[in-house]
């Protein structure tokens, strides 16, 4: 049986899962810039952190992308 | 297109055939050219630095800010050749999309192997300071039915570390796949922020996270 067009749907409803880690980055960066303005002799230690704590919430949001990947790219 | 790594030869050698791919061409490249290029750029260092020596040692002062800052100064002799290797590998890695060839790191093997690196100096470090008892005791704290939770903690630093390495440059590869497969011939122009966003932009963040969290993880295993 020919399952092309579920698996293509399948895999735009796995990408949906990117939402939530959008979501976190922009709150991290928010917070970040707020941070900054109060307190500008520490934008280098803020930086940094703020670079790691978005590869945090990134990494959830990346899952739901290989998932969509591996639903179209392997059969 | 396709997620398989490109084959370009295969040998065999005691009765196993050993498959070469782009990726590891691409390594040998990049080893050959560190290789060849650390000693050139290190040849007569001087009190008074000379243009190519300032470079190198703004390089090394990078390093050896990330390491001192993060760990104390007590790691510098040991980890700082570790991490400064695997910076300067990881990013040469992520820029081959410059020169015409799809980044070493959209293979998912490359990835897992430098993962796989990094978890065991992290887990190494922590018996060299623990001691061996005192490592394996570390996955009972803080308590004995916390063991389950410890091991998965100490499976996922490989797993996300190569995934998220992996997808980064892979979206990437695809994006600008797709933007060459759409132009055809008429590919001038366009691609050029494209390649500066993914590969420039990207692999230099990518690498910067890479090397900040195995120096985090390292922290934390020190910290117990």
């Amino acid at each position: 049986m020919d399952s092309t067009g579920l698996i293509a749907l399948g895999a735009g409803i796995a990408a949906l899962g990117v939402v939530g880690g959008a979501i976190g980055i922009g709150m991290i960066g928010s917070k970040a810039v707020e941070a900054v303005a109060r307190q500008p002799e520490a934008k280098g230690d803020i930086t940094s952190t703020m670079i790691i704590s978005i590869a945090f919430a990134e990494v959830t949001s990346l899952y739901a992308l290989i998932a969509s990947i591996l639903l179209i790219f392997v059969k | 297109m396709h997620l398989s790594p490109k084959e370009v030869f295969e040998f065999t050698a005691f009765n196993h055939t050993i498959v070469v791919t782009m990726s590891v061409i691409l390594q040998w490249i990049i080893m050959a050219v560190i290789i060849v290029s650390v000693p050139l750029l290190t040849r007569n260092l001087g009190k008074i630095p000379s243009k190519r020596q300032t470079v190198v040692e703004m390089v090394v002062n990078l390093f050896n800010g990330l390491v001192c800052s993060n760990l104390g100064n007590a790691y510098k002799r040991r980890f700082v050749p570790f991490i400064g290797t695997l910076g300067i590998f990881i990013l040469m890695m992520n820029v081959t999309g410059l020169v015409g060839f799809a980044p070493a790191t959209e293979d998912l093997n490359v990835t897992v192997m430098l993962a796989l690196i990094a978890a065991f100096v992290i887990n190494a470090n922590s018996v060299v300071n623990h001691g061996l008892g005192g490592y394996l005791h570390s996955y009972l704290k803080p308590f004995p039915f916390m063991l389950p939770m410890n091991i998965i903690e100490k499976l996922t630093i490989p797993l996300s570390l190569s995934l998220r390495l992996f997808i980064n440059m892979l979206v990437g590869v695809i994006f600008i796949e797709l933007t060459y497969m759409a132009m055809g011939h008429f590919a001038f122009i366009l691609p050029v922020p494209l390649h500066f966003f993914f590969d420039l932009f990207v692999g230099v963040i990518q690498t910067y996270v890479f090397i900040m969290l195995t120096i985090i993880f390292t922290k934390t295993t020190v910290e117990e």
